[in-house]
């Protein structure tokens, strides 16, 4: 997890506290979020789940293939 | 993922609603949601968060968030995070958040309830209001807030259980039609969403006609 900075994302801000708890809903691993893209990654699944205007949508079917 | 979901669905009787029906139910109702389904549930919605407010731990997960209809209510100091698969709602809890600056919201998130993203024992609490019924699979919404709530932390439920006879089946039939439109089941059981019915240590009728009931589960490890 990266650290929070104050700079705005176009995906909205998300708090710290929900950040250090998500987790991937299929493998239940670790996600990295990624602040440039607005999406938190998911190595283990090769899924990123989007964030938009600050809510998190961790639904797999909406998450973006890493694998192209 | 998918079949996961198809697999809980098969394996379960009262799998008649799935995700995107729920969706589009919300979707359709968004509007009106508060009017409608706020008058009817108010005193159960109430008397949830008042039970949470009671207790002693400080994470709060509010599962089905709805528009955020509870959120207000929460004792400033519990810090409150809020899930629902329904986006249009979720908008409108965060509208809520922003106009009546909640700051104790640490926020929201789009999840199904049966495969949540959270980390086991992420929460102190965790509470479904008028959830149960609407999800595919009771058992596994109840064993998705088991595994996120720490052992020792407690489960609440507020939620329509059928009753047999007297005056709230009376109430049940008259809101029938109401209660369809809704997405709930009238015939929705207590059994339906606990393995073992006397895991329950609080089982207490809300107004009106003490249609709804407030159910608490301590979180035993």
């Amino acid at each position: 997890m990266n650290q929070a900075d104050s700079k705005p994302t176009p995906s909205g801000d998300i708090d710290p506290a929900l950040l250090e708890i998500l987790v991937c809903p299929v493998t239940k691993g670790p996600l990295r979020y990624d602040r440039e893209r607005g999406e938190l990654v998911s190595e283990a699944a090769r899924l990123a789940y989007p964030i938009r205007d600050g809510i998190p949508i961790m639904l797999p079917d909406e998450a973006r293939s890493l694998d192209g | 993922m998918t079949e996961l979901l198809q697999e809980a669905r098969i394996g379960h009787p009262r799998a008649a609603l799935d995700a995107a029906s729920v969706r589009d139910a919300y979707r359709r109702w968004a509007g009106v949601y508060d009017e409608v389904f706020g008058a009817v549930s108010g005193a159960g919605r109430r008397r949830a968060v008042a039970a949470v407010n009671a207790l002693p731990g400080m994470r709060v997960l509010e599962v089905g968030v709805g528009t955020g209809l509870a959120l207000p209510h929460y004792d400033p100091r519990k810090r409150v995070t809020g899930i629902d698969l329904s986006r249009d709602m979720l908008r409108h809890a965060q509208t809520r958040i922003r106009d009546q600056r909640l700051r104790n919201v640490t926020g929201l998130a789009e999840m199904d309830a049966e495969h949540m993203a959270f980390a086991d024992g992420s929460f102190d609490i965790a509470v479904a209001m008028f959830t149960a019924t609407v999800v595919p699979d009771a058992r596994q919404l109840y064993r998705e807030m088991r595994r996120v709530v720490r052992p020792g932390g407690e489960l609440l439920f507020v939620n329509h259980f059928a009753a047999e006879r007297g005056l709230r089946w009376w109430a049940e039939r008259t809101l029938a039609p109401l209660s369809r439109v809704l997405g709930w089941h009238p015939d929705f059981a207590l059994g339906d969403l606990l393995e073992n019915v006397s895991a329950a240590t609080v089982i207490d009728p809300c107004p009106p006609f003490g249609l709804f009931t407030l159910v608490r589960v301590p979180n035993v490890a």
